[in-house]
C-alpha cells in the first residue's frame, strides 16, 4: 500500500518535473537561463524524494531496521547529489565562460579607445572556443544527473520497509 | 476482499504522514517554475541550488542535534 502511494507521489513530481521542461524546451531561453531551471527542478526533486525519505525513516521505531533503511537511502541518493553538484559547478563555469566572451564583445565594439578595442577582439575566438567547451561539458553534466532513478529508489525502499 | 471503513482511516491517516513533504515539493518546484532571471545568471543564482542538496549523512546530523 506504501508503495502505492509513493507511485501517485512520484508520478505528481514526475509530471511537474516534465512539465516544467517541456514548457522550458519550447521557450526562446538561452542555455544559461534553461540550465539553471533545469538543474534547480532537478535539484527541488531530489530534496522532495530526500524529505519523503526523511518522513518514512522518522517512523521506523526499530533501530536496526531504522539504520539500514537509510543506508539504503545514502547509497542511493549519495551519486546523485554527487552528480548535481558537478552539473551546478559545470553550468555556473559555462556562465563564468560566456559572461567573459559578453564582455569582451562589448568591449570590441564600444571600448574606450583604439588598442582596448582591438585587444578584446584578439581574444574574442579564445574566449568563445573556452564558452563553448564549457557548454558541452554543462550539458554532459545535466545529462549525467539521474533523479529520476532517485524517486524510483525512494519509492521501492519504503515498500520494502 | 473487502475494505473497512477502518482500515480506508488507517490508510489515510498514513497516506497523510507524507503530505506535507508532497506539499512542500511541489511548492518548491513551483516556486522554481515561477523564478524570475535576467538574461545572465549570477554566482548567487547558482549558489541557490545549494540549500536543495541535503546529503542523507545531514538528515541525520540535524536529527541528532
Amino acid at each position: 500500500m506504501k508503495l502505492k502511494r509513493m507511485d501517485y507521489v512520484k508520478g505528481i513530481i514526475v509530471a511537474l518535473l516534465f512539465a516544467f521542461m517541456v514548457t522550458n524546451l519550447t521557450g526562446c531561453d538561452s542555455f544559461e537561463k534553461t540550465s539553471y531551471k533545469t538543474l534547480k527542478t532537478m535539484a527541488a526533486t531530489y530534496k522532495a524524494a530526500m524529505d519523503m525519505a526523511h518522513v518514512h525513516y522518522i517512523n521506523i521505531s526499530d533501530a536496526q531496521e531504522k539504520a539500514t533503511f537509510w543506508k539504503q537511502v545514502a547509497k542511493y541518493s549519495d551519486p546523485v547529489r554527487a552528480s548535481l553538484k558537478a552539473a551546478k559547478e559545470a553550468c555556473a563555469a559555462y556562465s563564468r565562460a560566456k559572461h567573459a566572451y559578453d564582455a569582451a564583445v562589448a568591449v570590441s565594439e564600444t571600448g574606450p579607445n583604439a588598442t582596448e578595442k582591438e585587444a578584446a577582439s584578439a581574444s574574442l575566438d579564445g574566449l568563445l572556443a573556452k564558452a563553448d567547451a564549457a557548454q558541452a561539458a554543462a550539458s554532459a553534466a545535466l545529462q549525467s544527473v539521474d533523479v529520476d532513478g532517485l524517486l524510483d529508489a525512494v519509492k521501492t525502499l519504503i515498500g520494502q520497509f | 476482499m473487502s475494505i473497512t471503513i477502518p482500515a480506508i482511516i488507517a490508510e489515510i491517516v498514513e497516506a497523510l504522514q507524507y503530505a506535507p513533504a508532497a506539499i512542500n515539493a511541489g511548492k518548491e518546484l513551483v516556486g522554481v517554475w515561477q523564478e524570475q532571471t535576467g538574461e545572465t545568471v549570477t554566482q548567487e543564482q547558482w549558489d541557490s541550488i545549494d540549500p536543495f542538496l541535503k546529503s542523507a549523512a545531514e538528515y541525520v546530523q540535524e536529527d541528532a542535534e
